[in-house]
């Protein structure tokens, strides 16, 4: 049993945006069971296995002789997908498949720390990818920006509450706040130190995303801060 | 038994020595006489007056009954009666629950015999036996109860008799009255408690909502498409979803006016969904993000319709596959996740073609498997409102879909509506 457990033990595939996904640095395993769940932590506390992006696939580059890596671009980053042998299927359609084109994409949230680097990079490894409309990439960042929000407004409680840890974790647990934000919300805060200036980027990240869908704004502002900058002093 | 508790509070109501009353009431439990008559007894020795007087049973408003009282007595309105016939202890009793209230509250009780009250009457129950029913009160009407009839009518701010829609009930009603229409019946042969016996089964339908239906005395006036008032009918849990049961105390009326069915079903996040354990008709919205192993061209055993793989049946061994088109695909909203589940006809319609159509494909590419390709790159990545019942078990959450259609909505209209919410934007 994964420890958000319950009926059904399949992974709610999260929406966050890439430019969130591509701060993450936090990944970990409930336990050393082999097929524990592995985790991706973000600043904002989403704690993500898998997770399901619609965005503009721009590039498709061979990796290697095995491997094809796609970009999966939303309005405010890129997700990074690879797939190999064992994705025949997803390997297929990247092969087949002519940028730009809108495409959905689910899979296994994944971070790695090249050896000659000390940034930890974040991919997805797909589950699948399929070709899609605009309407449909336009809701998703609608219900992407919802469930960030969501997300944002949790961790901004949190923060005030002062609690922190297994404390914080277990003042959740007598509320209807979803288990996986339970989990992730104190890991966050411990990890990235994430502070108010990071949730107040991000919150604008997701309006100015939403704007756009509302055919008020015609781009999205980088997300520049640090999750750190403003945060509890630890 | 705690002999020390029942001392305590009848020295204290009658002001006499607990050393006393305890040895009264420990001599009389040697004869197995059951503690309220022992009590009783006790009382009356103590000068409780011959009854009727002082130490008769606590006379209480309702808002006042607590767990902690052993017997006392009420005078109340009678909200609902209902009748079921319980096994217990190896013996069917026919026993009658409901619902009394006086003008500080309601509670509800079960009766061991036939008392003749009726709803609306006003009585005082005394003696009464109060119990624990999922954390309240309930008072428990058996032998040493008396029920008198009042002639002053007892005043109360809530509703007299059993009618409900469907939409208001909750499982452990009792007593309750419908007016429906019989969406459908099924006669089925079930292995009862004596044995094997008919019933039927299906869905009931009102203004405001659909349920599931058991008679178990079947009622010739229950037949599709009839309107019918299902009176004295009692709610029980079926995947976490209330169930009606008619039995042999239910009186079934064919009405003349046809009752309206509702369209709609209640539309909610799957996360809340699948956290309710299971709803009868329910509207989900998300994405399918996969199109799970077992969809498209499939084979099904002869013998009991279970999907089969290579040939053999977990029941039945090797059989002749029977061809069938379906589709289990994963709709996930980013709160929850389910497999949703549509049969042939809702297959057809996104595979675009017939079950002879893709047999043809599968023929001319030498694979079945291209059938299930074709319905997920159809389903894959985009936004469906799927509607049907949602069972949830330790595996996962399954929606048995009898609709299934792409979310139209502008995204547009979506984001101002969400910047409406926020207070941001125009
Ligand atoms: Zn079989």
């Amino acid at each position: 049993m994964s420890a958000d457990g319950g009926p059904g033990n399949r992974e709610v595939a999260r929406r966050l945006f890439a430019a969130e996904f591509d701060d993450a640095s936090l990944s970990y395993s409930e336990s050393d069971e082999e097929r524990a769940p592995n985790y991706v932590v973000t600043p904002t506390g989403a704690r993500v296995n898998r997770l399901f992006a619609v965005g503009v696939l721009t590039e498709v580059e061979q990796v290697n002789e095995d491997s094809l890596r796609g970009r999966v671009v939303d309005p405010t980053g890129a997700f990074v997908t690879y797939a190999g042998q064992y994705q025949p299927d997803e390997h297929a359609f990247l092969n087949r498949t002519e940028p730009p084109t809108f495409v959905a994409l689910s899979g296994k949230a994944r971070t790695f720390e090249p050896e000659d680097s000390d940034r930890v990079f974040t991919s997805v490894r797909p589950e699948s990818i399929n070709e899609v409309d605009a309407d449909t990439r336009d809701r998703w960042v609608v219900s992407a920006a919802e469930r960030t929000l969501y997300r944002i407004a949790i961790f901004a409680e949190a923060l005030d509450s002062g609690l922190r840890g297994d404390d914080l974790r277990a003042a959740f647990e007598t509320t209807s706040v979803d288990p996986s934000l339970a989990a992730g919300i104190p890991k966050a805060i411990e990890h990235y130190g994430t502070g108010t200036a990071y949730l107040e980027a991000v919150r604008e990240l997701a309006v100015e995303a939403v704007e756009q869908v509302a055919g008020e704004r015609d781009a999205v502002g980088a997300l520049e801060a640090e999750p750190g900058e403003g945060g509890p002093s630890n | 038994m705690d002999v020390d508790k029942h001392a305590d509070e009848l020295a204290s109501a009658l002001g006499v020595d607990k050393e006393e009353v305890k040895e009264d009431l420990e001599n009389l439990l040697q004869y197995s006489v059951p503690i309220d008559e022992a009590k009783q007894s006790v009382r009356r020795k103590h000068g409780g007056g011959g009854g009727g007087g002082d130490a008769t049973p606590e006379s209480l408003d309702v808002a006042d009954l607590t767990t902690e009282h052993d017997n006392v007595t009420v005078t109340v309105r009678v909200l609902t009666k209902g009748t079921r016939s319980i096994r217990y202890q190896g013996e069917d009793i026919t026993i009658r629950e409901g619902e009394f209230a006086d003008e500080t509250g309601t509670v509800s009780y079960t009766a061991w015999q036939e008392f003749g009250f009726e709803p609306g009457d006003s009585i005082t129950v005394g003696n009464a036996g109060v119990r624990e029913w999922e954390g309240h009160p309930e008072l428990n009407l058996g032998d040493s109860t008396s029920v008198a009839l009042e002639s002053d009518e007892v005043e109360v701010p809530y509703g007299i008799g059993g009618e409900r829609d469907l939409i208001d009930l909750e499982p452990g009603d009792r007593g309750r009255t419908v007016e429906v229409n019989v969406v459908e019946v099924e006669e089925r042969t079930i292995d009862g408690r004596d044995g094997e016996t008919e019933i039927l089964s299906g869905v009931i339908g009102d203004e405001t909502g659909r349920l599931p239906f058991t008679d178990w005395d079947p009622h010739p006036e229950i037949e599709t498409g009839e309107s019918v008032r299902l009176a004295d009918v009692y709610v029980r849990e079926y995947r976490g979803a209330p169930s009606v049961n008619v039995s042999e105390f239910s009186t079934v009326e064919a009405l003349d006016a046809p009752v309206t069915v509702t369209d709609s079903a209640p539309s909610m996040s799957i996360g809340d969904a699948v956290t309710a354990g299971g709803l009868f008709d329910v509207a989900l919205s998300g994405n399918v993000i996969e199109v799970r192993d077992g969809s498209g061209l499939i084979e099904r055993c002869p013998e009991c319709n279970r999907a089969i793989q290579n040939g053999e049946c977990r029941s039945h061994g090797d059989v002749e596959g029977v061809d069938d088109l379906r589709t289990k695909a994963i709709l996930d909203d980013g709160t929850g996740t389910c497999t949703v589940i549509l049969g042939r006809e809702l297959t057809e319609s996104i595979y675009g073609g017939d079950l002879d159509d893709a047999r043809d494909a599968a023929r001319e590419a030498m694979d079945r498997e291209v059938v299930a390709e074709d319905i997920a790159a159809e389903l894959v990545g985009d936004a469906y409102r799927a509607r049907g019942s949602l069972s949830v078990d330790e595996y996962g959450a399954n929606l048995n879909a009898d609709a299934f259609e792409p979310v139209d909505e502008d995204p547009e209209t979506a984001a101002r509506d969400l910047l409406a919410e926020l207070g941001v934007g125009a």
